[in-house]
C-alpha cells in the first residue's frame, strides 16, 4: 500500500499528494508508523533542484498576497509550485480558519500549483509539527518551488528557519522608535528582508525604513509591494541570484537540517517512551533521573 | 399635569415586580432605551423642535413631505430577459408603480458576456442579463425615458450599463440630459459587503470620478450615485453602523469629487442615498432623522452655496434578511411594519419586498401584495396626511439624538484613519459588520431575538407557496445567439478602436472612461468586452477575507452545547488524527457571504478547522481545492439561485477526482422543492433560512460518525 502511495506521490496524483500530507499531519498512532515507512522512501527521491522558501511575517503583513503575486511570476516561466501555509490554530476553541486561498486564488486554482494551509495545532507557537515531512512529500512530487508561509512568532522564525534553504523575513514599514530595535534574531537567520506594503502613503515610509536597516543588518534588504510589480520582479532576482550564488551554504545547510530533523525524531521517539514509564513516587528527584535512564535504556 | 419621575417608578415597580431599571432596553451594545421618555429627556436636545424642509433636516428635506406629494412606489425588480423584465415594467407602470427599478444578473454585474465560461450558472439569475445595447433596447421598449424615471443597481460594471442605458434612450429619440433616475454607482460597499466590484479600489473611484464628472455635465437630473447601507444591514450591520459607515462612504464620494475640480454644489444635490428597513422599528425611524442631521453637517465642512446641496434625499428597501422561509405569510407583516418606519423615517421613495424573497425572484401574486402594501399605506391609512408626525415625541427625539452622537463617533474613526478608502484597506469595517452578524445570529439561535415561525410559535405542517421557476440554461442559450448576431452585424474596425481607446485610457489615466464607454456601446461593444478592456490595465480585483471567530459562541452561552460538541470533537479527533474540517464555498459570480461568514466563524468556534474558498470560484476549482485541502466536508452557502446547477457539478467534479467520500453539504437560499433533486444528486444535509447554526453543527457531526 506503501508503494503505491509513493508511486502515485511521485507521479504527482493531487489526491495522493494531499492524502499522504493528511497522513503526516495526523496524530494517530497508525499514521505515526505509515508516515515514518513513507518518508524514509520519499526521502531519497528528493531532487536538489528543489528550492525551499520560508516565508515568515506577523499576520497582515501581506505575505500569502505576496507570494500570489511571485507565485504568479514563476507560473508564467512554467515551474511547479507548492505552497505550505501554516494558519494559528484558536487556543481558545482549537479550530481554526484557514483563509489562505482566499489570498491566493490563482496559485489555488492552477494546476500547476498545490496550495495547502495547515492549522498550527499551537506547535512552536506557530509552524506546524510536520511541516518538515510536508516539504518531503511535495520535493519527492516533481514541485520545483515549494513555499512554507508562516506567522513568524520568536521561536517560530528558528523553526521554519530550519526547514528551508532560503528565508524570507517580512517585515512592514517602521516608524520612530521601531525602527530603531530590529530584532538581532532576524538578522541571524534571514537570507532576505522585505519590507512590504510599500505603497500608497506607506511607499516613502517603506524607503526610509529600508535604508534605516541597511545600516545595521548586512543582509539583502528591499521594499515590495503587490501593487508594484516590478518589486515583486525585484524579489524573484534576489531569491534566484541567492540559489545561484550559495550554492555550498544551501548544501551546508540542508545537512544540518537532516541532522536536526534526526534529532527531534529521537526527542519525540523518547518523550513518547518517557511517557509509558511507570515511575515509583520518590522524594529526590535526581535519584528518579537515575532510575528514569536505567529504565529507558533497558526499553529502547 | 407633568411627568413625575418618582412617582412613575413606584407605580411601575408594582406593575413590573421588579426594578424599571431591569426593563432597560439593550438595543444595541452602545445603546440603551428606557421604559418610559419625558419631557426632561429633551429640555438640553436644542434640535427636538427643528423644521421640516430647513437645515438640519431632521424633520424631512422638504417642507411639506408626504402632504404634499406621497413617497414613490419604486419596486426593483428583474426576470431573466430583457422581454421579461420589459413586461413586468409595463405592468407594474400600469397598475400604481411610479418608476422603475431594475436589477441585474451576477454575470452581468461582474461584468461577464452571458458566453463567458464563468458565468454558467449565473446568467438569468437573481436579474436581467443584459451584454449588449440591443438588450437595453429591448428592456426598455414601450417606457418613455424621459417621463419615466429609472433606478438601475450597478455598481461593478456601471460604465457599460450606464453607457447602454445612454445610447438605448438616444436611440429612442431621447438626449440624456432628459434622463432621470439613479444608477446604484456605489462601489466602497461593494468592498466591505456585497462583493461584486471587478477592479481593484483605486481605479474603482477613478471610474465614479468619471461618472459624476459626465453626468454633473451632461445629466442633470440624474443622481449619480445611491450610497447605499441596505446591503450592510442585509450583511448583518446593526442600524448605528450601517448609518455611520454609509454616511462616511458619502464623505468619500464628496472628496473624490472635489479632487476631480468639481464644485459641491456642482453635484451634491445629485447624490442620494439608500437604507435598508429591518424590524426594529423605533431605531429605523430614529436611524432615517439622525441621518439627514448628520449628512447636512457633513456636506456644510464643503461650504455649499446651495442648501440643497445639504439635504439627505433617500431610497428604502424593507429588509430581505428578515423575511423567513417558514410560514412565509408572516413576511407580509413583517414588510408593512417595516415600510411604516421607512415613511415614518420620512423616505423618498420605497420598495417592499415580496412574501416569497427569502427563496425565490417574486412571482405575479407575491410582486401585487407588495405593492399593495404601498398603497394601502398612501391611499387607506391616512399616515400622508401629517409631516413628521413622530416630530417632539420625548422618544423618537432623544432617540434620534443617541444614534447621531454614536454614528458621530464612528464617522471620527473613519475620517481619523484616513477616509473610508484607507478604513476599508484596514478591514475593519467588514470585521465590524460580520461580528454584528455573528452576533446577532447566536441572539437567534439562542431565542433571546424571537422570529415567529422560526425559533417561536413554529408552524407543524407548512402549506408550500407557489415560486417563480427560472430555466437558466434556456436564458443563456438566448443570450449567446443574440450575442452572435450582434457580432455579426456591427463594425468590427469600430469596435477595436472604441476598445482600444478605453484600454489607452485607463492606461494614461486620461479622458473620460464614461463618455468612451458610450462611444463603445453605440458600436455595438458588448458589456463583456467594455470591461476587458479595462480590465486589461486595471486588474480583476480579489477581497482578501479577514473572519471573526470567538464572537458567535462569546454571545450564544448554551455551555451544555458547547461541551457536547467538544467531546464530540475531541473523539473524533482521538480517531481520525485531526479535527473535523470543512471547507466553506461560494460558487458563481454571488457575492453575498454573510452566510458563509457566519457559518465559518461558529463552525470554527465549535471546534473545527475550516477553510474559505476564494470569492466567484467554479464547481471544478472548489472541487480542486476540497481536494488539495483533504477536507471532510463542503458546505456551499448559496444565495442566488445557482445551486440547481453549480452544487451537482461539483458532486461531479469530486466524482470525477477520486474524491467521492467528501461529503458536500449546503444551505442558504434554497427552495424546499428542489431539496429532492440536491438529495439525489448526492447532498448530504441541506439547511434552509431560519436554520439554527447550532442544528447544523449537530448535524454535520452526526454525518462524520
Amino acid at each position: 500500500m506503501i508503494d503505491n502511495l509513493v508511486k502515485s506521490i511521485t507521479d504527482g496524483d493531487r489526491r495522493s499528494i494531499s492524502k499522504a500530507l493528511t497522513i503526516v499531519e495526523s496524530t494517530t498512532d497508525k499514521d505515526k508508523k505509515i508516515t515514518a515507512e513513507l518518508i524514509s522512501k520519499l526521502f531519497p527521491l528528493q531532487t536538489s533542484d528543489i528550492r525551499v522558501i520560508g516565508f515568515s511575517g506577523i499576520t497582515g503583513s501581506g505575505k500569502s498576497s505576496l507570494i500570489e503575486e511571485y507565485g504568479k511570476l514563476l507560473l508564467e516561466e512554467n515551474k511547479k509550485i507548492a505552497v505550505l501555509a501554516v494558519d494559528p490554530s484558536s487556543p481558545v476553541h482549537g479550530g481554526s480558519i484557514l483563509g489562505d486561498k482566499t489570498r491566493m486564488s490563482t496559485l489555488s486554482n492552477h494546476q500547476n500549483c498545490f496550495v495547502r494551509p495547515v492549522p498550527s495545532k499551537f506547535n512552536h507557537g506557530g509552524i506546524s509539527r510536520s511541516t518538515r515531512e510536508a516539504v518531503s512529500i511535495f520535493s519527492a512530487s516533481g514541485f520545483d518551488y515549494i513555499f512554507v508561509e508562516t506567522v513568524g512568532v520568536g521561536q517560530t522564525e528558528y523553526s521554519v528557519s530550519e526547514t528551508c534553504d532560503c528565508f524570507i523575513v517580512n517585515l512592514l514599514p517602521a516608524t520612530g522608535d521601531e525602527l530603531q530595535g530590529v530584532k538581532k534574531g532576524i538578522n541571524e537567520l534571514a537570507d532576505i528582508i522585505l519590507i512590504n506594503k510599500a505603497d500608497g502613503a506607506l511607499e516613502t515610509q517603506a524607503n526610509i525604513t529600508v535604508n534605516e536597516y541597511k545600516k545595521t543588518l548586512n543582509k539583502p534588504i528591499i521594499a515590495t509591494s503587490i501593487y508594484q510589480k516590478d518589486t515583486v520582479k525585484n524579489l524573484a532576482n534576489l531569491v534566484s541570484e541567492f540559489f545561484d550564488t550559495k550554492r555550498d551554504i544551501v548544501q551546508k545547510k540542508r545537512l544540518n537540517q537532516i541532522n536536526k530533523w534526526a534529532k527531534s525524531l529521537a526527542i519525540s521517539h523518547l518523550a513518547s517512551t518517557l511517557d509509558e514509564i511507570n515511575l515509583p513516587t520518590m522524594a529526590n528527584p535526581y535519584h528518579a533521573k537515575n532510575e528514569i535512564i536505567k529504565k529507558l535504556k533497558t526499553v529502547i | 399635569m407633568t411627568f413625575d419621575q418618582k412617582k412613575w417608578q413606584q407605580l411601575a415597580e408594582k406593575e413590573y415586580k421588579c426594578s424599571p431599571e431591569d426593563k432597560v432596553w439593550q438595543a444595541l451594545p452602545q445603546l440603551k432605551i428606557k421604559p418610559v421618555y419625558s419631557k426632561k429627556d429633551i429640555d438640553k436636545n436644542t434640535n427636538a423642535d427643528t423644521t421640516p424642509g430647513l437645515a438640519p433636516f431632521i424633520r424631512g428635506p422638504r417642507a411639506t413631505m408626504y402632504t404634499g406629494r406621497p413617497w414613490t412606489i419604486r419596486q426593483y425588480a428583474g426576470f431573466s430577459t430583457a422581454e421579461e423584465s420589459n413586461a413586468f415594467y409595463r405592468n407594474t407602470l400600469a397598475s400604481g408603480g411610479q418608476g422603475v427599478s431594475v436589477a441585474f444578473d451576477l454575470a452581468t454585474h461582474r461584468g461577464y458576456d452571458s458566453d463567458h465560461e464563468r458565468v454558467i450558472g449565473d446568467v438569468g439569475k437573481a436579474g436581467v442579463a443584459i451584454d449588449s445595447v440591443e438588450d437595453m433596447k429591448i428592456l426598455f421598449d414601450g417606457i418613455p425615458l424621459d417621463k419615466i424615471s429609472v433606478s438601475m443597481t450597478m455598481n461593478g460594471a456601471v460604465l457599460p450599463i450606464l453607457a447602454n442605458y445612454i445610447v438605448a434612450a438616444e436611440e429612442q429619440g431621447v438626449s440624456q440630459d432628459k434622463l432621470s433616475g439613479t444608477i446604484q454607482n456605489d462601489i466602497l460597499k461593494e468592498f466591505m459587503v456585497r462583493n461584486t466590484y471587478i477592479y481593484p479600489p483605486a481605479p474603482s473611484m477613478k471610474i465614479i470620478g468619471d461618472i459624476i464628472e459626465y453626468t454633473s455635465k451632461n445629466m442633470p437630473k440624474y443622481n449619480s450615485i445611491s450610497i447605499s447601507g441596505y446591503h450592510m444591514q442585509e450583511a448583518g450591520a446593526d442600524p448605528i453602523l450601517e448609518l455611520a459607515y454609509t454616511l462616511a462612504d458619502g464623505k468619500e464620494y464628496i472628496e473624490t469629487a472635489i479632487k476631480k475640480g468639481l464644485e459641491i454644489d456642482q453635484f451634491a444635490p445629485r447624490l442620494s442615498f439608500f437604507f435598508g428597513i429591518g424590524m426594529n422599528f423605533y431605531l429605523e425611524i430614529a436611524k432615517l432623522r439622525a441621518a439627514r442631521r448628520l449628512w447636512s453637517e457633513i456636506v456644510s465642512e464643503f461650504n455649499p452655496k446651495s442648501e440643497k446641496s445639504k439635504t439627505l434625499r433617500t431610497h428604502c428597501q424593507t429588509s430581505g434578511w428578515s423575511l423567513t422561509e417558514q410560514d412565509p405569510h408572516n413576511n407580509v407583516i413583517r414588510t408593512t411594519v417595516e415600510a411604516m418606519a421607512a415613511v415614518f423615517g420620512g423616505t423618498q421613495s420605497l420598495h417592499t419586498n415580496s412574501l416569497d424573497e427569502a427563496v425565490a425572484l417574486p412571482s405575479e401574486f407575491s410582486s401585487r401584495i407588495a405593492r399593495n402594501t404601498q398603497l394601502i399605506l398612501q391611499e387607506e391609512s391616512n399616515i400622508t396626511k401629517v409631516v413628521d408626525p413622530w416630530g417632539g415625541s420625548y422618544m423618537m427625539e432623544s432617540l434620534t439624538e443617541e444614534i447621531y452622537q454614536e454614528a458621530k463617533k464612528i464617522i471620527k474613526e473613519v475620517s481619523d484613519e484616513g477616509g473610508m478608502s484607507k478604513y476599508i484597506e484596514t478591514g475593519k469595517p467588514k470585521l465590524n459588520i460580520e461580528k454584528s452578524a455573528a452576533r446577532r445570529q447566536a441572539d437567534i439561535d439562542s431565542g433571546k431575538e424571537v422570529i415567529v415561525g422560526v425559533n417561536k410559535y413554529k408552524v407543524e405542517n407548512e402549506e408550500d407557496v407557489d415560486i417563480l421557476e427560472i430555466d437558466n440554461h434556456k436564458v443563456r442559450i438566448s443570450q449567446i445567439n443574440r450575442l452572435a448576431e450582434i457580432k455579426s452585424r456591427r463594425d468590427e474596425n469600430e469596435v477595436s478602436k472604441c476598445l482600444k481607446d478605453l484600454e489607452e485610457a485607463s492606461r494614461s489615466n486620461s479622458g473620460n472612461l464614461l463618455e468612451l464607454s458610450v462611444k463603445a456601446a453605440r458600436a455595438r461593444c458588448t458589456v463583456g468586452e467594455i470591461t476587458l478592456a479595462m480590465e486589461k490595465i486595471f486588474g480583476r480585483y480579489t477581497a482578501t477575507h479577514h473572519t471573526a471567530t470567538g464572537v458567535y459562541k462569546e454571545t450564544n452561552m448554551d455551555e451544555n452545547f458547547w461541551a457536547q460538541i467538544e467531546n464530540d470533537i475531541k473523539f473524533f479527533e482521538k480517531k481520525n488524527g485531526r479535527r473535523p474540517r470543512m471547507l466553506v464555498a461560494k460558487m458563481g459570480q454571488d457575492g453575498h457571504d454573510r452566510g458563509a461568514k457566519v457559518i465559518a466563524s461558529a463552525f470554527s468556534d465549535a471546534g473545527f478547522d475550516i477553510d474559505i474558498a476564494p470569492m466567484f470560484s467554479t464547481p471544478k476549482e472548489v472541487s480542486n481545492q476540497a481536494i488539495d485541502n483533504d477536507v471532510h466536508i463542503v458546505g456551499v452557502s448559496s444565495q442566488a439561485a445557482g445551486h440547481k446547477t453549480l452544487i451537482p457539478d461539483l458532486i461531479k467534479e469530486l466524482q470525477k477526482n477520486g474524491a467521492s467520500e467528501i461529503h458536500v453539504i449546503c444551505g442558504g437560499v434554497i427552495p424546499k422543492k428542489d431539496y429532492d433533486q440536491l438529495y439525489k444528486a448526492g447532498v448530504k444535509c441541506i439547511f434552509g433560512p431560519g436554520t439554527p447554526i447550532t442544528h447544523s453543527i449537530n448535524e454535520v457531526l452526526k454525518l462524520l460518525k
